[in-house]
């Protein structure tokens, strides 16, 4: 079985096609996640004071930590395409492993986190309210924080999944070329992922300044 | 059904999951052909419904609720079923490839999933429609879809959701094939316009869609949860819908035409035996179209509350992005001037398209003007508007393409005097049908009326009648090619004498598309000049 | 504003036109279609004329096809662009106009409900499904809604505004002729959308202020309560009891009312914000989108308790209660 993004029997063979494809479907995602961002910043620019105190209410710890997760495993990923094209495949498969650990270690966190941020009634609903208190735009916040995180988290599961499959096949050395193409466009998804995180990162955690 | 000796992609496996697992483009095309008729005659089956209700002021064929219904099962079948994937999914996989001498699309699983994505999503519209059906128009504007709706809104919304990612993969598709794998020598000013516009039109598939589904999860978020981001009471914005709305649904409507575009500058330097007048400027335009045409969408929302600075830039983008479809026009005009005309079916619907599409554009100028559309917005002089762009355009075009290519895909030939009647019997029917409703529409009948007062009658009767002519252009089609398919004469590989490398290639082609690589023209639209005795 | 005599407006087309801006609106569009129909006709002549003369097997001269001609391509490109932008210009300054709101208009609330439209005058006159106008006098709709997003139209005066739940909207318009005139609703709303109709009527200066002064009709006065709006919101105010967070002498200290209306507020962050309709409104609604500075964040939301016409009724006397400090 080859990967959905796999060249077609083609006239004259070129190198880029699985890495074209993967652009053109980060700009669709792109899109995906820049009107989810249109959404929050129309809303915060009406009711700042309410974003500011919903956004006190997030776990800077775990999203701070969690950023960092990410970031590490977008490193091991560069590693990992590399090592296939300097070195062994071996390598690059334990750089793609090491990028699953984190890549899950990012979600077994945001669970953690949202769990919490269940437990504290922050979950927008009906009955919400702020410590007590209704405050309406303070719900949004939180409605846009689960959408944004639910869909992130998503895209990284199945970015995971494709790292893990993608390492188990490294091996086959006769299909090396295609590897290195599905290595490198494996990779602009897996950074891209990378730098939504990046995007969301300040909007849900830094709006207010923290003591 | 079978054609003749030569090995064809249609006798390339006979058994149904040879036609369901296969990823050649040319069968998948034509899996889209069959779902797509399906939806369009259970849309058409609405719109009938809807016109023999308005036939009478009184409402009083179906009830109110079940009116609403109508009109909005009639618009999601339409927009996201039928207008959008027709003739990308139809005739851009089948012909996109043979056009740039490539063997299949870039990702030929990619493109099998999106068929199936599209059936799953059709299905699952349908479900909603067998459920109780959905009210809310096939613009689901807040509060009332979130709030007030008694429907099946949320199961609706699924299925378009899930239609959406069949457009964004095939959008996808096309880019990385357009860009990668044209034949050698194939240089961009070499493309056949009808590349240049499904690659403007995969753009859009790609940008726009993605916010479509962000807004379906945002809406459907809103109608389980109550998360409040379009309800006022919780500090959400019924207009925020609007904006996300519009952003996709503007370029969206330019996804429905640039493909017919593409379709009509093939069939005119083809039956008029010359080439196309323009060229630069007609691929220019197409990406102008695209582009501007992203910038738009607030000329839905002059009424709603947005900001008058706002109304005067949508307004003043509006008129602008007229312009490159107004160079189009003149385009295909003058490349009938020294040509040598046949009016064969394609060509009559090709014809039919600059009429129609010109007036339907012309159109838009009176609801881009900020004192006219006051007045004329939520009436049926936007019912109007749309349906000559979209019928009278996009669904003549598809159907030119369909005539044009038939012999092409399937080996053989439609009757042409059924064929000619039918383009006929569907212009004239179609203006009866909706060149009343500009009337009505200045005379203030508003949108999505289930009965309306009585001094509309006639207007309304006038434009019944014409549906019900319209109707028979529709059926006949069905039956002739039918028809063709068992009994129609055997195709050459180039019956029109037309450019373009499909044409190269056998009719209909074999699986590999071309026994050999073909050698791209010097020029696009290679017609030969006329043989000297036809000169005065 | 208003350019004609009671009875005679400069221009008319199709329908009746009944408003100051509705010649206007015709004569553009009746420019506009004198433009489009040349254009439409003489593509099509053309093209007639081109398939007639070199239709297959018809001799004529095909030396040479031309494939380009840039002077020409450009032209037909800039040449109508400069005709829509004056198109543009032209429809927007009709526009800016019919949004420009005269000083001394009457004002008059609307509440759009599914599926009807209730309306009250300045002295608290109410009507259902009908607005009675003076002629030749501006009048402005201040449109809010109960429910979904409906819109208020009016074909005979080229006019027409959406009324969004959340917010206030307005319509200003002129009657320029006596009668009774169609008004309806333009964005779908429900189950009977298409049922709600209604009849501007608009009488002579004396004849109004008589009706104005009359009695409501029975079937009125039965729906609604009596009295003018500032009176059944205090009452409003004294069953909600608003004064036990907004009096003085309340231990919660929330901002006082007296005087509020019409001055500036300071908000939570560095933003100010004017104490006008909508600002009340939203407070009353979804009070903790934007607080007071130095407020803590405890009123709760009123929209479950109050319908559109309450919360109406409540800034009416929040206006009395301000216009007392600003005259």
């Amino acid at each position: 079985m080859s990967f959905v993004f796999g060249p077609a029997r083609r006239t004259v063979p070129q190198p880029s096609v699985a890495a074209l494809g993967m652009w053109v479907f980060i700009a669709s995602e792109a899109l995906f996640f820049g009107a989810l961002l249109f959404a929050y910043g129309v809303t915060r620019w009406h009711s700042p004071a309410a974003f500011a105190a919903a956004s006190a209410k997030t776990d800077f710890w775990i999203g701070t930590v969690n950023t960092a997760v990410l970031l590490t495993s977008s490193a091991c990923v560069a590693m990992a395409g590399d090592r296939l094209r300097h070195g062994t495949s071996r390598a690059a498969e334990l750089w793609l492993g090491g990028a699953v650990l984190l890549g899950s270690l990012f979600l077994a966190l945001k669970a953690i986190e949202w769990r919490s941020e269940w437990t504290h009634g922050l979950f927008p609903g009906p009955s919400w309210t702020l410590d007590g208190h209704p405050r309406p735009a303070a719900e949004l916040f939180f409605a846009w924080y689960f959408v944004s995180t639910g869909l992130h988290a998503v895209h990284l599961a199945i970015g995971i999944a494709f790292a893990a499959v993608l390492a188990t096949r490294l091996s086959r050395a006769s299909e090396r070329f295609e590897h290195n193409e599905r290595l490198h466009a494996f990779g602009l998804y897996w950074h891209f992922v990378d730098v939504v995180w990046i995007v969301l990162y300040p909007l849900i955690y830094l709006v207010a300044p923290r003591t | 059904m079978i054609d003749g000796t030569e090995p064809s992609y249609l006798r390339d496996g006979l058994s149904l999951r040879s036609w369901l697992l296969s990823t050649d483009h040319k069968r998948i095309a034509i899996l889209y052909a069959l779902a797509i008729t399906a939806f369009f005659f259970i849309g058409g089956a609405a719109a009938t419904l809807i016109r023999i209700e308005l036939a009478t002021p009184a409402g009083d064929l179906v009830s109110d609720d079940a009116y609403n219904k109508l009109f909005t099962a009639h618009g999601v079948i339409m927009v996201w079923l039928f207008l959008i994937p027709s003739i990308p999914s139809v005739v851009g996989n089948f012909v996109l490839p043979l056009m740039i001498g490539a063997r299949d699309l870039a990702f030929p699983r990619l493109n099998l999933l999106s068929w199936y994505l599209y059936v799953a999503g059709g299905l699952i519209i349908l479900a909603a429609l067998a459920t109780g059906g959905v009210d809310t128009g096939w613009t689901f504007y807040t509060p009332y879809t979130t709030m007030f709706s008694n429907s099946s809104v949320v199961l609706t919304l699924v299925g378009i959701f899930v239609t959406g990612f069949s457009s964004i993969l095939t959008g996808l598709n096309f880019i990385v094939t357009i860009h990668l794998l044209r034949v050698p020598g194939l240089g961009w000013f070499r493309l056949p316009l009808f590349v240049w516009s499904t690659y403007a039109t995969s753009l859009i598939l790609v940008l726009a869609t993605p916010v479509l589904a962000i807004t379906t999860v945002l809406l459907v978020a809103e109608r389980l949860f109550q998360i409040g981001v379009f309800d006022p009471a919780h500090g959400g914005d019924p207009l925020l819908f609007q904006h996300l709305f519009w952003f996709y649904s503007h370029p969206a409507v330019y996804i429905m035409v640039l493909p017919a575009m593409g379709v009509v500058s093939e069939i005119i330097p083809c039956f008029a035996s010359r080439s196309l007048f323009g060229y630069r400027f007609m691929a220019y335009a197409v990406l102008a179209i695209a582009g501007v045409g992203f910038l738009v969408w607030g000329h839905h929302m002059f009424v709603s509350g947005q900001s008058p600075l706002a109304n005067l830039v949508f307004s003043l983008l509006s008129f602008i992005v007229a312009v490159p479809s107004a160079i189009k026009v003149f385009n295909w005009t003058a490349t009938l001037y020294k040509g040598s005309i046949r009016f064969d079916a394609p060509m009559l619907y090709a014809l039919g398209f600059v009429g129609l599409f010109t007036i339907g554009g012309l159109t838009g100028l009176f609801l881009a003007s900020l004192a006219l559309d006051v007045h004329l917005t939520d009436t049926y002089f936007v019912v109007a508007h749309f349906h000559y762009i979209m019928v009278g355009g996009a669904v003549m075009a598809f159907f030119g393409a369909l005539h044009f290519w038939w012999p092409k895909v399937t080996g053989r030939l439609y009757p042409e005097g059924l064929a000619r009647a039918a383009a006929l019997i569907v212009f004239f029917g179609f203006n009866l049908t909706f060149f009343p409703q500009f009337l009505l529409g200045y005379q203030g009948m508003p949108r999505r009326y289930h009965a309306y007062p009585p001094e509309y009658t006639v207007l309304n009767v006038l434009s019944s009648a014409g549906a019900s002519i319209l109707a028979v252009g529709y059926l006949m089609p069905l039956a002739y090619f039918a028809w063709s398919l068992w009994r129609g004469a055997r195709a050459a590989d180039n019956p029109w004498q037309a450019a373009g490398l499909e044409w190269q290639t056998a009719s209909p082609p074999p699986t590999h598309n071309f026994d050999a690589p073909p050698r791209a023209p010097e020029v696009p639209y290679d017609y030969p000049p006329r043989p000297a005795e036809q000169n005065a | 504003m208003g350019d004609d005599a009671a009875s005679s407006p400069a221009f008319t087309l199709l329908d009746a036109s009944a408003s100051s801006i509705a010649s206007r609106v015709d004569l553009l569009f009746v420019a506009l279609l004198a433009l489009c129909g040349t254009v439409a006709l003489g593509i099509a002549a053309t093209i007639v004329v081109f398939c007639v003369r070199y239709r297959a097997g018809h001799r004529a001269d095909r030396r040479h096809p031309p494939t380009q001609a840039r002077a020409l391509e450009v032209g037909w490109a800039v040449a109508p662009l400069l005709v829509f932008i004056g198109v543009f210009v032209w429809a927007a300054w009709t526009y800016a106009q019919s949004r420009r709101v005269p000083p001394d208009a009457l004002a008059i609330h609307v509440v759009a409900k599914q599926w009807m439209w209730k309306l009250e005058h300045a002295n608290g006159k109410q009507e259902i499904d009908e607005l009675h106008v003076p002629v030749d006098r501006p009048v402005l709709l201040i449109l809010a809604s109960q429910d979904a997003i409906h819109s208020f139209f009016v074909p005979a005066f080229r006019l027409k505004q959406d009324v969004v739940p959340g917010r206030y909207t307005q319509l200003w318009f002129t009657a320029t002729r006596v009668g009774e005139f169609r008004m309806m609703c333009s964005e779908f709303c429900g189950s009977q959308h298409s049922a709600m109709l209604g009849r501007v009527i608009v009488m002579r200066q004396p004849d109004y202020s008589r009706w104005l002064d009359a009695p409501p009709n029975p079937a009125v006065a039965r729906a609604e309560p009596a009295g003018a709006p500032r009176d059944r919101g205090r009452a409003l105010f004294d069953r909600l009891a608003c004064a036990s967070c907004h009096g003085a002498g309340s231990s919660v200290r929330a901002p006082r009312l007296e005087g509020l209306y019409g001055g500036r507020v300071e908000l939570e962050g560095s933003d100010s914000v004017v104490a006008d309709d909508a600002y009340l409104r939203e407070s009353i609604v979804a009070p903790g989108r934007r607080i007071v500075r130095g407020q803590a964040a405890l009123m709760p939301s009123y929209a479950d308790q109050l319908d559109a016409e309450q919360i109406e009724d409540l800034v009416a006397y929040l206006r009395a209660l301000g216009s007392e400090a600003h005259p």
